[in-house]
């Protein structure tokens, strides 16, 4: 289909799904078929060479990645008229990879929620059925997950702390993946906790502008090495982590992870038990080094030199910025306490700092479980499991499928919704690839799988997930081809 | 699509632009120490002599008015102090904009100092160099690896809501700055040692500029990179002794290039904690922490009013609770901000975004290599064999060459090359018990200096090279030329912006060498001088006050000298000073006996 009718039918599906709440700013319709038509052009002049595979295709960028041509918002009061006066490097290398930016997706407010319910301009919703009530689409992606499920774009970019894409994806029955850590820029990603974002497109690499980017020298290193020691054309030893077997999981779920690994196993992979004993901490590490790291990335948002600005700037006790700071909504403030109280000097020791190392043994764990080693980390292959490790790991991305809105909102503790995370979280604090699948099982609804590779090897986790794809695939996601990575 | 926020205005639009072409240059040179470009202009303009006399005089003042101000007898004070110190960095600490202290507000700020949505820190490499520099200099331990911080508290000139620092692990840690006779009286000659505890990296805020309704915030100097020096508790023994600890800490800090702005620029401030014990107790009193102090003279106040305050409450039976001060300027007194027990929490959290700053082997060695001369090794240089200056005259030199502006490799260059052309010369005699570079920093000092003040010169715009000076004082020493005529070509000819000759071609161009006259023949010269009448009949009318003196009995007095100068005036001039004065003083003082 040619470029320009592919846009008009994106076009169609954003007015159609306009009540889904899943777009803060689009752009204007004129401006973007006469982007695509520029591209469409580009690709039928005599050349015929598209700048990359997404040259002319519409792409969605999450509110909290910074835009020129839109306002950035994070979905939150304090960012409602920000424009930024750059754009993040990932959209620079998107538009100049010939993509169209579309518009931003909505969110939870500064990406800090698993329904995409707490944002300043209202929840995302996701498609509601035959007059069923809305389902979530999950958090804080939710709105780039729903405009690519309703085809109002080729694809759309995410950021994932600590499940950020791969929850939305798995309760929407898309792909969402998120790559190594420092594999792609953060520059213009609007930090919640720096440590933990990732994002990915086709076009990563090295940025001098991200402090914890990976260096050209360091990617080229680790790919070098992974390479020599890849089981290439054999069999995978494909790994199934037991701690990841909870007795919450549904039985959906649970059913559709059997699926996917009888399916690999008919395909003649080895299939293994892996153990990651410190798996049950890696949900409040999570909970105490996230609002951490956000309390302190937040504290910029005063409104004194952009942004909302409350009339009043101190509080009636002195406390300065403090009505300005009144506008986060609920979510962000119940974490920027949280955040504050456990790097205080009293809580620091008991907090901050175990969960840090709660981080390190959790990332062992991963590494002891993989047949190569970290070699971020390393630059010893003995440090690997070798054989008796397994070239990815397989496990569900969410709990049970996308739950109803109405009943997230009846949750008695805004803790519940925690909870949803405790499936995406361990692969975010160990830093390695992880993309979510969506897996049909029988006549149900598909089930969101990941699949979770050593530190840089996207590529055996990129020609696991083709496996399943092509086995098991809902044909939802079918345009994401596994070759040309994309989020969401 | 809402309208847009106006976000831009806050950004340089230099900077922005730099920014968008992400700069090509991949390492950004240093600034060389002499670099002028950001300094603002010399407070020694012209004026250096006189200027740095009244700073002579008043340093002596306060320290005699000081010596007044001792602390009570049965008390010890001691103190500690952090200065922050602006790093001589052409750029900010974790961005690509420029420092700057005189630009015009808010035109040097890069997204990440305006702490805009998805902007990153990024080291800037360079600034590394000044800060070893300033840790070398101060004789500390140097850390392999160190770590940034992140001090978090709300204040409009700190955008972040936070202050990157180094809290967990510094730059630097244990070392020390020896005070001596000549930084302080009350030093004796084996010196006072002062333990610094560390030195640490950190950001600089922003600026806030106060008016009646409204304060106006300076973001230029947001990010900027920063020392800060903490001394571990030391006792004073009067409150000049810590102002002579901070002048000491500016002076090296120069020296080494580390930093290039004094305080009386804003680049040094400084809290003090002051506590005070009775003699004989060895714990420390409780100690109380007065901030942001930006001038010696502040420091010196603050610590003298605060020691009054604690001492007070100690006599009056009370406790010295340990707290947070200010320095109210208009009271002269200091004020509680708040005290530790209720301080405020900055949790500290290590910088997820910057990693650790790892110093690699070998590379403080070869820092401390290129270190230049500290200012006691400076001074011990000038007055030692090689140099002979006294005291007063080499930190004469020291202080008009502040800020390296070149004073004292100018004056080793003459010493160099007149000693050089001494050797070779036949004629070669030294004045007799007068060291070279003895008479070198004479000329410089008083020769040189004032006539630069005359003409109201800075010493940049010196137009004398090295060569030029060394060769009048080398023609000078080998008897070639009359000191008198080594005064005036200084003062004048030399200074003319159009003389290009070199000092040989005018002292034979216009005949100044000193002329092999006889005894006889000079004094025939003299003889029609006195007696010439072609000056209105000046000569006669001095001849004429001459012998009425004479008459008097007054012959031998003031007076008359002042009236035979009036002759050896005219004979030197006559002779355009090619004869030294002493053999024209005795010619005149033969011929006025023969004629009055």
């Amino acid at each position: 289909m040619a470029l320009l009718e592919i846009a008009k039918k994106s076009l169609l599906a954003a007015e159609k799904y306009l009540a889904l709440n899943s777009l803060i700013s689009v752009q204007s319709q004129p401006e973007l078929l006469s982007q695509v038509q520029a591209s469409q052009e580009r690709i039928s002049a005599d050349s015929g060479e598209s700048k990359s595979s997404i040259d002319g295709q519409l792409i969605a960028v999450k509110d909290n990645i910074c835009t020129t041509d839109f306002p950035t918002t994070c979905a939150s009061k304090l960012l409602e008229q920000y424009v930024s006066p750059f754009d993040a490097t990932v959209v620079r290398k998107a538009k100049e990879a010939g993509a169209v930016i579309m518009g931003k997706t909505n969110m939870d407010e500064f990406g800090m929620g698993s329904h995409s319910m707490y944002s300043h301009f209202g929840p995302v919703m996701q498609s509601a059925e035959d007059g069923r009530p809305a389902r979530s689409a999950g958090g804080s992606s939710g709105g780039s997950a729903v405009a690519v499920a309703t085809g109002m774009c080729y694809a759309a970019l995410g950021t994932d702390t600590g499940g950020s894409v791969r929850l939305p994806a798995a309760y929407c029955g898309i792909v969402g993946f998120k790559p190594s850590y420092g594999m792609l820029s953060r520059w213009g990603v609007v930090a919640y906790a720096n440590s933990l974002d990732t994002l990915y497109d086709a076009i990563n690499g090295h940025d001098d502008n991200d402090p914890t980017s990976i260096t050209p020298q360091t990617r080229e290193r680790i790919q070098d090495r992974l390479s020599r020691s890849r089981r290439r054309g054999q069999r995978l030893a494909i790994g199934y982590p037991e701690e990841f077997n909870l007795v919450e999981l549904d039985d959906p779920v649970r059913d559709a992870w059997e699926n996917t690994l009888a399916h690999l196993n008919s395909q003649s992979h080895r299939i293994a038990p892996v153990s990651l004993p410190h798996t049950k901490h890696a949900l409040s590490a999570y909970y105490v080094l996230a609002p951490a790291e956000a309390s302190s990335n937040l504290a910029k948002y005063d409104g004194v030199r952009y942004g909302y600005r409350d009339p009043a700037d101190r509080s009636q006790d002195g406390l300065l910025f403090s009505p300005t700071r009144a506008n986060f909504g609920a979510e962000v403030r119940r974490r920027i306490i949280a955040g504050a109280y456990s790097l205080s000097s009293e809580a620091i020791d008991n907090y901050f700092l175990k969960a840090q190392s709660a981080r390190r043994i959790i990332q062992r764990d991963f590494s002891n479980a993989f047949a190569q080693p970290n070699y971020l980390i390393t630059d010893n292959l003995e440090e690997g499991r070798g054989k008796e490790g397994v070239d990815v790991l397989i496990a569900p991305c969410s709990l049970s499928k996308a739950p109803f809105l109405e009943d997230v909102k009846m949750q008695k503790s805004a803790l519940d919704s925690y909870v949803n995370d405790v499936l995406t979280v361990p692969a975010s604090l160990a830093g390695i690839p992880a993309i979510c699948l969506p897996v049909m099982h029988g006549e149900n609804d598909p089930v969101g799988i990941q699949v979770m590779a050593q530190y840089g090897d996207e590529e055996t986790m990129w020609e696991v997930a083709k496996i399943i794809e092509e086995g098991l695939g809902s044909g939802v996601g079918s345009k994401t081809q596994p070759t040309n990575p994309t989020v969401n | 699509m809402p309208p847009r926020t106006p976000a831009t205005a806050y950004i340089c639009q230099s900077c922005l632009r730099t920014f968008h072409l992400r700069l090509r240059l991949h390492s950004i040179p240093l600034r060389r120490l002499t670099t002028t470009t950001t300094t603002p202009p010399s407070p020694e303009t012209g004026t250096f002599r006189k200027d740095l006399k009244t700073r002579l005089k008043s340093e002596r003042r306060s320290r005699q008015s000081l010596k007044c101000r001792t602390f009570p007898e049965a008390y010890v004070v001691t103190c500690g102090l952090e200065i922050h110190a602006q790093l001589n960095c052409a750029r900010k600490l974790f961005s690509r904009s420029s420092t700057s202290i005189s630009a015009p507000p808010n035109t040097h700020i890069a997204p990440f100092d305006a702490a805009l949505p998805g902007s990153q820190p990024r080291l800037n490499k360079s600034v590394l160099l000044p800060a070893l520099r300033a840790a070398i200099a101060l004789r500390c331990r140097v850390n392999e690896v160190s770590r940034f911080d992140r001090k978090h508290y709300f204040y409009w000139d700190q955008p972040s809501g936070y202050q990157i620092t180094q809290f967990y692990s510094a730059l630097a840690n244990d070392g020390h700055v020896m005070l001596y006779p000549h930084d302080t009286p009350y030093a004796s000659s084996g010196g006072v040692r002062v333990p610094i505890r560390q030195v640490q990296l950190e950001q600089d805020t922003g600026k806030t500029i106060a008016s009646a309704n409204v304060s106006l915030v300076d973001l230029n100097r947001v990010g900027a990179g920063l020392v800060e020096i903490i001394t571990a508790p030391f006792d004073i023994p009067g409150v000049a002794f810590a102002s002579a600890v901070m002048k000491k800490l500016q002076a090296t800090l120069r020296s080494v290039g580390a930093c290039v702005v004094g305080m009386e620029w804003g680049g040094l401030r400084a809290d003090v904690n002051v506590s005070v014990r009775s003699k004989g107790v060895q714990e420390l009193g409780r100690r109380c922490e007065i901030k942001n102090l930006s001038s010696l003279k502040l420091v010196e106040e603050a610590i003298t009013a605060e020691v009054e305050r604690q001492v007070r409450i100690l006599e009056n039976g009370g406790v010295v609770e340990g707290e947070t001060r200010g320095w109210d300027v208009e009271k002269g007194t200091t004020k509680r901000l708040r005290g530790k027990e209720r301080g405020v929490d900055y949790r500290y959290m290590p910088d997820p975004d910057l990693g650790p700053v790892v110093i690699a082997p070998g590379v403080v060695e070869s820092v401390r290599k290129e270190l230049p001369l500290l200012p006691d090794e400076v001074l011990e240089q000038l007055t030692g064999t090689g140099y002979h200056l006294n005291v007063r005259d080499a930190q004469t030199l020291m202080m008009w060459d502040e800020g390296e502006v070149g004073v004292i490799s100018y004056y080793k260059d003459v010493v160099e090359k007149v000693t050089t052309a001494l050797g070779t010369a036949e004629t070669a005699k030294q004045k007799k018990g007068k060291e070279v570079g003895k008479i070198v920093g004479n000329w410089l000092i008083h020769g040189l200096g004032g006539t630069l003040t005359t003409h109201a010169l800075p010493w940049p715009l010196n137009p004398l090279t090295p060569t030029t000076l060394s060769s009048l004082i080398t023609h000078l020493l080998t008897n070639k030329i009359t000191s008198a005529t080594a005064k005036s070509l200084l003062s004048t000819t030399l200074f003319s912006p159009s003389e290009t000759r070199t000092v040989e071609q005018i002292i034979e161009q216009e005949n100044l060498a000193i002329k092999a006259l006889s005894e006889a023949e000079l004094e025939e010269i003299v003889r029609r001088t006195v007696t010439s009448d072609d000056d209105d009949g000046r000569s006669v009318g001095v001849l004429v006050q001459l012998r009425g003196l004479q008459e008097d009995g007054g012959g031998r007095g003031e007076k008359r000298k002042g009236l035979a100068s009036f002759f050896v005036g005219k004979v030197m001039k006559e002779l355009a000073r090619s004869v030294r004065a002493e053999r024209v003083e005795a010619a005149v003082e033969k011929v006025l006996r023969e004629v009055v």
